[in-house]
């Protein structure tokens, strides 16, 4: 069958796809599947995203995230992304591979977004460390200054709480 | 940055931001979606929705925060949802009830599937953070709380699955798969639902209803049938609990049908007047003991009252058997009688009681126990194994034989006094070997090898060696013969048995005279023997010996007799007299008295037999009698034999001095085991020594403690102990 992802076409096998997500194993095979539909369209999601996560379930592997290595921002902005895609379809192993690749990665520039993102989609081990990595006053004073710092305290305002609590210990 | 890979790049990946939603109303609005949705699906119209629209909006509120009026805005329609069914449940009518709940219940699980679909990522990321009830546990709970829960039905529903198992059990057929989902349901509501709500009402009603019925039905039933009908409601609830119960009721109301119907009336069953244990015990009747014996074992205490009745039943009878004395005039028909309640009881116990280990047991111990009560039982069994192997054993195979001749161990085996028998054993086989009187040899022979094994080389080495003698007695006359043949010439033909003293019983010998006819031949078979064995002493027992005469009677009717040694001696004297009085008969052959009475008897005052006359005709013999040579004896058979040497019953004074010799031959083994012991402990305490003389002698015989004791005093006359001087009740070896 068929996805349309922001105009980008995809095709793949509703068997595979259900055998390694349960969203997909609810959606083609659950009560809910309905008449069978040949196209579904996805939304919020980039087709170079939803691309990468195709390969994932397919081939249990993702070389744009080697092959990206010798440009670190961009191999974290995928990671990122993925990340996201990963926990939406319940793909626990893509998950834990994108969070070792930020953590591989992460600096004082793109803390506050891996911070954000940790505690968003619940990855304990990401959020507890950078929240570990933020507490040297060296990277805090550089986090501060970001813009996403500020967009990190508007989404999630728990953050702030919890750094003021572990800073005091 | 490398340009290779950037071309192979379609779109360039800018890092992330989740948009901040700013809309207040956002929330609100993709939450009316969802609801919208879960009315849909409740109303079974769900084919319209669009899995991937719901999945991604109940995403995005748990993504935005929202996952708390997600969650709430959940349970509330639920419940709205669950209350209108309740309704609908209540009002249906009489037997639609379960119906209608079955149906909605699998309404409820189909949209509770949907629902739990749609939500995923809420059970997944929302739920264990908040520590919150995940959806599909949730949908469970409030079906709970509002429709099993709720107060129109808890009662109702309980009420009807109870009572269609009353009418159940009292015949009627019920929808057996409408019970099975229901109950189901309530398993998988949680097993304390299906506890409360039905399995503890179910098993305290039915716990009334056995109580009722084991009631009613003992009053009116027997023993056998009360049984069955046990038996029968107990595959009922097992085959109830199969069809409709979850399986871990079973062994509950199992227990409760066992505690009512059989552990409670236990003791009235057992001792059911006609029909109790013990009559079927008599009667032989297989199928209800096999009952009894299966229902009892799942109750505790069952086996073992059973075991208990039996053993008093069996104690009682046997010590009836064993005391009557009508039965015990025939020595062999007493013991084929034991073997027989033997037989009967262990065909019970393998066929009814499973061959039950501990009911062998008590079967021994009861046997055991009364076999023991009579004292002359050694003797009987001794008499009866005489029985078959003179003549009862004739013709049977060897399996036949040896079945019969294992069956008489099993009772000596429980015999106390094991030296008694022996004594009469020896007694007996004597008798039969001398007279030729045996079945077979081979017969004879298995017996000494049984009761080897059992008992031990010592108790039948004497018996092998009375076989022995026979043997070599044999090969003696035939070499006698061989050498003599030339000197004997028309003598009178002797066969002599030659016993070793010691391997045979004793007997007081008194020697006779023998007639000069016989004094020849006799005289030249000692010098014959004393010759070839020189230091022996040969010694005539006159009194076990047998004779062959060739009698004439008057008309010229000639017949051989078989008598008897001393009636041979009192025949021969009427070669040379036709009349003698008791007391020249006395005189002449030096028979004694009580021998010589018995003798004359046999041959005077027994019709058919009577060769001699007696004058007075009376019965007894008394020292006035005269007699006469009977010129008139007739018999059909030109052989007859009188006053055979049969083992019989002993009298009253032969059973005292049999006893008083047996007690006789204890002393020294008791005295020997008491050696032996203090010879390796060296100092032991009184009662230590009588326990351990019991314990080694027991195989053989049950020793007396006050004989113990005397023989330990006579021991230490003599020196081989003595007494400790500070306490008296210890005992030192002295070596």
């Amino acid at each position: 069958m068929s996805f349309n992802v922001s105009g980008v076409t995809f095709d793949a096998h509703r068997c595979v796809l259900a055998a390694r997500s349960p969203v997909f194993m609810a959606q083609f095979f659950g009560p809910m599947k309905g008449k069978v539909n040949q196209s579904i369209e996805i939304k919020d999601m980039e087709p170079s995203i939803f691309k990468s996560m195709l390969h994932f379930i397919y081939s249990d592997s993702v070389p744009d995230l080697e092959e990206a290595r010798g440009n670190k921002d961009a191999s974290v902005a995928l990671a990122q992304h993925l990340l996201v895609a990963a926990d939406r379809y319940g793909l626990e192993r893509l998950k834990q591979l994108c969070e070792m690749k930020m953590y591989e990665f992460v600096d004082a520039n793109n803390l506050a977004t891996t911070l954000t993102l940790a505690e968003q989609h619940n990855c304990s081990e990401l959020k507890a460390a950078c929240i570990e990595f933020i507490k040297r006053p060296e990277v805090l004073a550089a986090v501060v200054q970001t813009e996403e710092f500020e967009h990190m305290i508007k989404s999630c305002p728990t953050i702030l709480e919890e750094l003021r609590s572990k800073n005091d210990q | 940055m490398n340009s290779q890979s950037q071309r192979r790049k379609n779109f360039k990946i800018e890092a992330f931001k989740h948009k901040v939603e700013l809309d207040p109303k956002y929330a609100e609005r993709t939450w009316k979606v969802l609801e919208h949705a879960i009315h849909e699906i409740y109303n079974n119209n769900a084919s319209r929705l669009s899995f991937e629209e719901l999945y991604r909006s109940a995403y995005n509120m748990v993504l935005h925060k929202y996952g708390d009026k997600l969650y709430s805005g959940l349970v509330a329609t639920m419940t709205a949802h669950l209350n209108k069914i309740a309704k609908s449940v209540e009002s249906a009518q009489g037997g639609l009830f379960l119906e209608k709940l079955n149906h909605k219940w699998a309404d409820h699980n189909k949209a509770l599937q949907m629902i739990r679909d749609i939500l995923m990522y809420m059970d997944r990321s929302y739920v264990p953070t908040s520590h919150k009830t995940p959806v599909h546990e949730l949908g469970l709970n409030l079906w709970s709380d509002h429709i099993i829960h709720s107060p129109n039905i808890q009662a109702r529903l309980q009420d009807t699955l109870l009572d269609l198992v009353q009418r159940e059990r009292t015949g009627d057929v019920i929808n057996r798969g409408l019970m099975r989902n229901i109950t189901k349901m309530l398993m998988d509501l949680g097993s304390s639902v299906y506890q409360d709500d039905f399995e503890k009402p179910f098993l305290d009603v039915s716990a009334c209803f056995y109580s009722g019925e084991s009631q009613q039905f003992i009053e009116c039933c027997d023993c056998g049938s009360y049984l069955k009908k046990a038996e029968r409601r107990l595959n009922e609830e097992m085959e109830r609990v199969s069809h409709y119960l979850d399986a871990k009721t079973e062994v509950k109301i199992t227990s409760v049908v066992e505690r009512e119907m059989i552990a409670n009336h236990m003791q009235r069953l057992v001792h059911m007047d006609n029909s109790g244990l013990v009559n079927m015990l008599i009667d032989d009747k297989y199928d209800d003991l096999s009952r009894m014996y299966s229902l009892f074992k799942r109750v505790p205490e069952g086996l073992s009252t059973i075991r208990d009745v039996m053993t008093s039943y069996l104690r009682e009878r046997g010590r009836v058997l064993v005391t009557d004395t009508e039965r015990l005039k025939d020595p062999v028909e007493f013991v084929q009688c034991l073997l027989n309640e033997k037989d009967k009881h262990d065909k019970i116990i393998s066929t009814a009681f499973n061959n039950d280990k501990t009911f062998q047991n008590a079967l021994n111990s009861s046997f055991e126990y009364f076999i023991n009560l009579n004292n002359r039982s050694p003797e009987f069994i001794s008499l009866y194994l005489d029985d078959k192997l003179r003549k009862g054993l004739k013709g049977a195979s060897e399996e036949e034989v040896e079945v019969v001749l294992d069956k008489v161990m099993m009772l000596f085996r429980y015999l106390q006094e094991k030296d008694v028998f022996e004594k009469y054993y020896k007694q007996h086989l004597a008798k039969r070997l001398l007279s030729g009187k045996t079945v077979s040899d081979d017969a004879e022979r298995s017996m000494i090898v049984k009761l080897k094994t059992e008992c031990g080389y010592q108790f039948t080495s004497k018996l092998e060696g009375m076989f022995t003698d026979m043997k070599t007695s044999e090969d003696t006359m035939l070499d006698f013969y061989a050498k003599q043949s030339a000197e004997l010439g028309d003598g009178p033909t002797l066969a002599v048995q030659i016993l070793t003293t010691g391997s045979w019983p004793t007997q007081p010998t008194a020697a006779c005279n023998l007639p000069p006819e016989i004094l020849t031949v006799c005289e030249k078979f000692r010098t014959y023997y004393l010759g070839t064995h020189s230091g022996r002493r040969l010694t005539w027992q006159t009194n076990m010996g047998t004779a062959d005469i060739k009698a004439t009677f008057g008309k010229g009717h000639k017949h051989e007799l078989n008598v008897s040694t001393y009636q041979m001696c009192v025949l021969m004297l009427f070669n040379s007299a036709d009349g003698l009085t008791y007391r020249e008969i006395e005189q002449a052959t030096e028979v004694p008295a009580l021998d010589l009475k018995r003798c004359l008897q046999s041959l005077a005052c027994v019709k058919g037999k009577n060769v001699l006359r007696k004058e007075p005709m009376s019965k007894d013999i008394s020292e006035e009698d005269v007699f006469y040579f009977n010129d008139k004896f007739t018999s059909k058979f030109v052989k007859v034999k009188i006053g055979t040497v049969v083992a019989q019953k002993e009298s009253e004074p032969e059973k005292q001095e049999t006893r008083q010799r047996v007690e006789e031959d204890r002393k020294p083994q008791i005295e020997a085991a008491i050696v032996r012991i203090m010879k390796s402990r060296r100092v032991l305490d009184h009662n230590s020594i009588v326990a351990e003389v019991t314990k080694q002698l027991q195989s053989r015989f049950l020793p007396n403690p006050v004989v113990i004791k005397k023989r330990i005093e006579s021991l230490i006359e003599r020196e081989f102990l003595e007494r400790d001087k500070a306490d008296r009740k210890l005992y030192r070896y002295l070596a």
